[in-house]
């Protein structure tokens, strides 16, 4: 038995503009691979955790249309699904944010150096709609632009990168990046911590030799 | 045989119980492994008929792709756009990544070439944590001894030594990446136990490290100006020189249909395990591209393997619903104290027993009757999440994000109903042979990670495989710069027609084609295959 076993009752769906019939009981992924339909750019983890399935979705009843991700989302009947583009590897929002990490007291002050549209968000709350996690991205910039940086990395801990959110910014912020930035100045200029800090320095001194 | 309690009868039947004594065993963990465990059942292993392990034991499924043939022909070769870096990385998960990043750091220019994006590994979805003694009360010792124990003393005990105490160094350097671990008030790291082990050293970011880990990781790969990535491009063939060394692969993109022949002064294999085999019809914890596609190139290449008939079967895989089946729940929530419960509510093992001894008390749980009976015929024990909850108030939110959103998806709630688990398939345990260098038997070839064998002998504890994709990782990528190669060497493909040749020869055909890249459900073809 696999992870796709067991068929059950088809139901109908649309999916980038194609009407499918699909097995229901299934998650959109694998209803789409037992109807044959190969995916494979479109999945990675299956647990929600690396973003490569997100979608937009409008359900039958609902006029709004959401972000999912493919792999945690259950077929139901008559669903309307877009995969949307990934962002071009060469697209500004990826290339104009180069940095080298460094210990510096003058985080926020780097942070506006290298995200400087970050300062211009209009508070439209696109990126926090686009996001398919919960997050609330547009107040992790707000925070980043008042400087708390530790504060507004910790709101994106279940951040799978996806880029909606910078997709969906129409001031080219690249909120997950601003968020990702946030969460590792913070990581390196904590002080290291006392338990590493002892057993590296036991380790350096050759105390600590491995008998067979 | 009795066949267990239907789902619907058992949930009605469970109650939260704060005092489950454990119900003793009458036959010992190693009996229990003979007679429960996979990998221990009489159709398990084979020996294979051709390559350089010959007549070694191997799981049926695997050596029928090791001695698979290869759709490649040599017109791909002849026709395939060529390039040239000093460092090919295969795969991109932590491993991959962090080879490419030491490799960068020392001077070369790499070359990432990845099946899927850059990140879609197993790497980023681990939960439990990575391992490293760093706790006053607890020594790089006892973790050695802990890793050679749980793996049945099957290990290579150099590459362990090293391991365990590159460890703290390991976390170090993450940290120095952007990498956040938890820590407690006075700015220790917080460390947690792993099933099999004496001490806390297990460190952790909430159930996301994998993720922390990969975001990190990833963002540091996309900022390194020596770094160059490919997506969608597996790797389909490793190329050869004259003297059978290794020097470079020939990829295929998955977007254009197209062939490069990469030439490279040493090739990295990161290519991660094999979960999306479903050795023995089993669910997976793994992602879609985890296929064993390193396994077969090194193979053909010549390259030695080891230990290819053990492979851990994570005991707590959820069994329902259907639509999550085989998705991981962390180990981490049984090391804060959640118990297993058949189905009359009773305990029947140590839950923080070794995996495979865990894995093998659940699956006797099940054949002799005391499972929970699903309406496909399979089966599963209950994870008593809710007296966990009611023992530890708010543990559940503070420390377990990604488990309390698995729930939500799967419309349970974890604060009245436990949870269906059976064991799933996780972790290949073998792989390629490598030294503390990670250099492979075939010079020019280099391993680190899943793909590579030797560190958990036949049973992987909790926290290690983090440590050892970082570990290796950056040594694979040093010892990749390192290498002295005076030959500016010829790509060709003469170690797979006479890989060719011998499977003719030993009437070993085994009928399917590799590596698969894809799990059969995925529908993929490779063009001209």
């Amino acid at each position: 038995m696999t992870n796709t076993a067991t068929p059950n009752s088809s139901t109908e769906i649309t999916v980038n503009g194609t009407r499918l019939s699909v097995s229901a009981n299934h998650s959109l992924i694998q209803a789409l691979w037992k109807t044959g339909h190969p995916n494979f750019k479109s999945a990675s983890c299956l647990e929600g955790v690396c973003g490569s399935c997100r979608i937009m979705v409008k359900y039958d009843n609902q006029s709004a249309v959401n972000m999912a991700l493919a792999c945690q989302s259950k077929v139901e009947p008559g669903m309307q699904v877009i995969f949307p583009q990934y962002l071009e590897k060469e697209s500004t929002a990826l290339l104009n944010h180069r940095y080298r990490l460094q210990l510096s007291s003058e985080s926020s002050e780097q942070l506006k150096t290298i995200f400087p549209e970050a300062a211009d968000c209009r508070h439209c709350h696109g990126c926090t709609v686009a996001c398919p996690k919960g997050i609330d991205v547009e107040q992790g910039i707000t925070l980043a632009n008042e400087g708390k940086l530790a504060a507004a990395g910790d709101l994106f801990i279940n951040c799978v990168m996806c880029d909606l959110c910078t997709t969906s910014c129409p001031e080219n912020i690249a909120p997950n990046y601003v968020a990702l930035f946030a969460r590792r100045t913070t990581a390196v200029n904590q002080p290291t911590p006392t338990n590493l800090a002892r057993r590296l320095q036991a380790l350096q001194r050759g105390e600590l030799k491995i008998k067979y | 045989m009795n066949n267990g309690t239907p789902l619907e009868q058992a949930r009605q039947a469970y109650r939260i119980n704060l005092n489950r004594p454990l119900r003793p065993s009458a036959i010992d963990n190693q009996k229990l492994l003979q007679y429960f465990h996979p990998d221990y059942a009489d159709n398990s292993r084979v020996a294979l008929k051709v390559g350089v392990n010959r007549h070694d034991p191997c799981h049926p499924q695997l050596a029928a792709l090791l001695q698979s043939d290869s759709p490649t022909i040599e017109a791909m070769l002849a026709t395939a756009t060529q390039i040239e870096t000093e460092v090919l990385v295969i795969g991109s998960g932590g491993a991959g990544c962090s080879a490419a990043l030491v490799a960068g750091e020392n001077g070369a220019n790499v070359l990432i070439a990845t099946k899927l994006r850059v990140g879609d590994s197993n790497t980023v979805m681990a939960e439990g944590g990575i391992q490293a003694s760093i706790e006053a009360n607890d020594t790089p010792q006892a973790h050695f001894d802990e890793t050679l124990k749980a793996g049945h003393y099957c290990s290579d005990k150099r590459l362990v030594e090293q391991m365990v105490l590159d460890g703290p160094e390991v976390i170090q350097w993450l940290i120095q990446q952007g990498m956040q671990f938890d820590r407690d008030e006075q700015g220790n790291l917080c460390t947690r136990r792993a099933g099999g082990t004496s001490a806390n050293r297990v460190l952790y970011c909430r159930d996301y490290t994998g993720l922390e880990m990969m975001r990190v990781l990833r963002e540091s790969v996309r900022q390194h100006h020596r770094i160059t990535t490919c997506d969608y491009t597996p790797a389909v063939e490793l190329l050869s020189n004259k003297e059978g060394h290794c020097s470079g692969a020939l990829l295929y993109s998955i977007e254009t249909q197209r062939y490069t022949a990469v030439k490279a002064k040493s090739v990295i294999l990161a290519s991660g395990g094999l979960g999306r085999m479903h050795l023995n019809g089993f669910p997976t914890s793994n992602h879609v591209g985890a296929t064993g596609d390193g396994l077969v190139l090194a193979y053909r290449l010549g390259a030695q393997l080891q230990a290819l008939d053990s492979f851990q079967y994570h005991p707590t895989g959820l069994a329902w619903p259907q639509t999550l089946a085989g998705t991981l729940i962390t180990e981490g929530i049984r090391s804060t104290g959640a118990q297993l419960v058949n189905n009359s509510g009773e305990r029947f093992i140590d839950e923080l027993a070794p995996r495979d001894v865990v894995c093998a008390a659940i699956m006797r749980e099940c054949e002799e009757g005391r499972g929970i009976r699903l309406e496909s015929g399979r089966q599963g024990v209950w994870l008593d999440i809710p007296t966990l909850e009611k023992q530890q108030p708010g543990i559940l939110a503070q420390q377990f994000p990604k488990f309390m959103a698995l729930c939500n998806k799967a419309d349970i709630n974890p604060y009245q109903s436990p949870l269906l688990i059976c064991p799933t398939l996780h972790y290949q345990n073998g792989g390629v042979v490598i030294n503390q260098a990670c250099e492979t038997t075939i010079p020019g070839l280099y391993c680190a990670g899943e793909v590579s064998g030797g560190i958990h002998g036949k049973n992987r504890i909790m926290g290690n495989a983090l440590l050892e994709i970082i570990s290796f990782g950056r040594r694979a990528g040093a010892a990749a710069v390192a290498r002295h190669s005076p030959d500016k060497s010829q790509l060709l493909l003469n170690h797979l027609q006479a890989f060719r040749r011998e499977i003719k020869n030993s009437h070993g055909v085994s009928g399917i084609q590799g590596p698969l890249l894809f799990p059969h459900y995925a529908s993929f073809s490779r063009k001209g295959a």
